[in-house]
Order: structure tokens, then sequence, then C-alpha cells
């Protein structure tokens, strides 16, 4: 029960952020005809809304595991540090989703059914540490169900994250959002001609 | 009246695709190699038949697209299409939702909070300005996006066919306010369909057409070639 809190709430952040990062642009678009505003601020106001929502949902489910008996302890210490880089994360795929709907609206079925494949196999419903081992790496390639993992043995199993694995995490987070970045300024005065 | 140039389009083209089957796309060209050049304190006024290119011609003079070939050649001017209601959002009160307008618009926070009370006094709105704006009707979301705009006050205004919002009262004064607008020493551009406001405003007249921008020295000679 615990197990499954802590990853839903976690996943739940990115889920929403990157459906809200790829209608960001979308959904303003009567907006993008009448004033200029770089395109780039979109998503990131759509994550920072999915953040805000994650925050209080995430101080619930810390004390609902302090009532079930998981005391709070020195570990705790580096969930900031997992928040900064899921952050990250959702940002630099929300700027790219955020990207390409305008441009092909049909990707946007495309992201919704990924986002449930992906739910199944992030580990959610059960712990990527019960996989036995060739499949577990491969689902490691995944950095929500690394991130879901971490979060889990923090809250609940008391250790230090993969430090290494979490660096790697951050700084593809950082090249594909600087890539993003880059590709909404450069598409920039496109998105007010994309008629719908 | 006329003075140095603050905007010039030069040799701009601009085409859109069009969606014409399963893979096919078509182009669709609404200005060639079009040229034209502002003037500060010049009133523009542009006609031409629907679809013509006249908001293409409006968004590429506000910055919003950039033309597929040519140059857009912004003086230092700050250029502004006046929007009703520009990223009004429900929940939010009137006042806020104006402010949030005016900063979409290009002024800064201050500089919109300093005009507020010339705001909620033109709009007349009452006790509703610190309401949500869900509780607006129609016509008095269009006074509160009226009265923002019109402080908004850019060096170049483009006006996209507005004159007189909400009841009689309001619509009255919301024109007559928008003319005194024009005629100021701003340099305003203002599509319209109604042949005697651009008579009655507009020194410059621009006729858009097939692609091409004519411009003219006088408003007459304009409509007498678009009724030819």
């Amino acid at each position: 029960m615990e197990s499954f809190l802590c990853g839903a709430v976690v996943w739940k952040w990115f889920d929403s952020g990157v459906k809200a990062g790829s209608m960001s642009i979308s959904t303003h678009q009567g907006l993008l005809q009448q004033v200029y505003i770089p395109k780039f601020i979109f998503p990131i106001i759509a994550v920072m809304g999915s953040t805000a929502r994650f925050v209080p949902v995430f101080i619930v489910l810390c004390i609902f595991l302090m009532f079930m008996g998981y005391s709070p302890n020195h570990y705790w210490l580096a969930i900031p540090a997992l928040m900064i880089v899921q952050f990250l994360f959702v940002l630099s795929i929300a700027m790219i989703v955020a990207m390409i709907t305008p441009f092909v609206p049909d990707v946007k079925v495309i992201i919704d059914n990924g986002m449930m494949l992906l739910f199944f196999i992030s580990g959610i419903f059960f712990s990527i540490d019960d996989v036995h081992e060739p499949i577990r790496s491969y689902l490691l390639w995944n950095p929500m169900a690394f991130l879901i993992d971490e979060y889990r043995s923090i809250l609940l199993g008391a250790s230090w994250p993969d430090w290494a694995h979490l660096a790697m995490i951050m700084l593809l987070s950082s090249l594909i959002g600087v890539g993003g970045l880059y590709l909404l300024n450069k598409l920039d005065h496109k998105f007010g001609k994309v008629k719908f | 009246m006329t003075g140095d140039v603050v905007l010039e389009l030069k040799n701009v083209t601009v085409s859109y695709r069009v969606k014409s089957g399963a893979f096919r796309w078509a182009k669709y060209t609404p200005l060639q190699e079009a040229n034209l050049q502002l003037r500060r304190g010049e009133t523009v006024g542009v006609i031409g038949r629907n679809g013509a290119g006249k908001s293409t011609l409006l968004r590429l003079l506000a910055g919003i697209i950039l033309p597929d070939s040519g140059a857009v050649i912004n003086n230092n001017v700050r250029v502004s299409l006046l929007a009703l209601g520009v990223g009004f959002l429900p929940h939010l009160t009137g006042r806020e939702n104006s402010i949030l307008s005016g900063m979409l618009m290009g002024l800064r926070r201050m500089e919109i909070i300093a005009r507020m009370d010339r705001i909620v006094e033109f709009s007349d709105l009452g006790d509703f300005i610190d309401r949500p704006l869900h509780t607006y009707s129609s016509g008095m979301r269009a006074r509160l996006g009226f009265s923002t705009a019109i402080q908004v006050d850019p060096d170049v205004l483009l006006v996209d066919e507005i004159l007189g919002v909400g009841d009689e009262d309001f619509r009255k004064r919301s024109s007559a306010e928008m003319k005194r607008l024009i005629r100021s020493e701003k340099t305003v551009v203002l599509v319209s369909h109604s042949a005697p406001v651009i008579k009655e405003l507009c020194s410059v007249g621009v006729w858009v057409n097939d692609g091409l921008v004519t411009v003219y020295d006088s408003v007459d000679e304009a409509f007498s070639d678009y009724h030819k």
C-alpha cells in the first residue's frame, strides 16, 4: 500500500507535467495570434503548475507514512535532490512535446497512450527490485522507473540514492531541456502561423 | 504631419501552408514582395477583401509572425495590436485580468497599476472590477478589455476593426475614445471594412489585393481602385 502510494504520487507529477506541457502552446493559440510571447514560457508555466499541485500531495504522503510508522530520518534529506532532478526531467520532456503538438496535433494521442504504457512499466504496482536481472536493467533505462525506485528506498527503506545515476539523469534532462529551448526559440515565430 | 519612418516592410513575402489532400500541401501567399513605410504620426487605412491578407499584414507589423522572405525593419518603436481581452482568465478578478492583459500587451506591471484608476473609471464596472471574470456578462468583459487595451499606449497602434463595443452608451464612448486615439499624434494602422470610418480617420490608404500591397497618398484613390 505505502509502496504503491509512493509510486503513484511521484508518477502523477510526471504524468500531469508532460500532459499539460504537451498542450501548453496549443491551448494558447488564440493568444499567440494577438501578441508576441516567447514560446518557451508556456511549458515552464505548465510544469510549474503541476509542481504546485504535487508538493502538497507529497507532504500529505509524508504525513501518512509517518502515521504508518515510517519515522523521518536523515536519508529524507536526499528527497529535494530527487525532486530537482525530476523537475528538470519533466520540464525537458514538456519542452519537447510542447514544441511538437502544435505542428502535429495527433502526437497528443501518442503521448496519452505512451504515458499509459510507461505507467505500467515504471514500477508503480511492483518494485523494480523484484524483477529479475536482464529485465530489471532494461526497465531502469526509464528515468521515471529509477526515480520512483529511489523515492521508495529513501522513504520506506532508509538508504541513500544512487548519486551517479541521479547525476546522469540530471545531465540528460539538461541536454534535452537545452535542446528543447533552442528549438522553441528557433521556431518561435512559426507558432503564430499554425492554424487549427 | 509626416515624420521619419518608424516601421518598414521591405519586399516581404508571407505564405501559409494549406492542407489540400491527405499528404498534399498547397501554398497560400497573402503577401508577395510587399513594401510599406509607416511614418511617425501617420494614420494608415488598410482595405481589402476577406482573406486578402490584412490581418497577416498587421501580425507581421506586430512581430507575431516573421516574413518568409524580405525584412520588417523596426526603428526602435513599440508596436502593439489592439486586441480585446488578451489572456483573460475566468477565475481572476477584473482588476487582476486587467493587469495580466496589460502586461501581455507590453506594459510593465507598475505602469498598468498606475493606470488602473483610469481603466476602472472608463470601464464603469463599479463593484464588478473586484469580482471574478466568470461573473461578467460578455458586454462587461468587452468593456474591461477595451478599457485596458486603450491604456497600452504603444508608439505604433494596430487596429483590426474594433470600433465600439458593449451597450449603446459604452459603444458611443468607446468609439469616440478610439477616434480620439487615432487622431492623436500616434502612428496608427487601421483595418476596416467601413468606408466612412476609413475616410474619416485616415490620411493614407493601403489596398491589399492578390498579394499586392498598394499604397495611395489619399484614401479616396484607394477606394476608387478597390471598387473598380
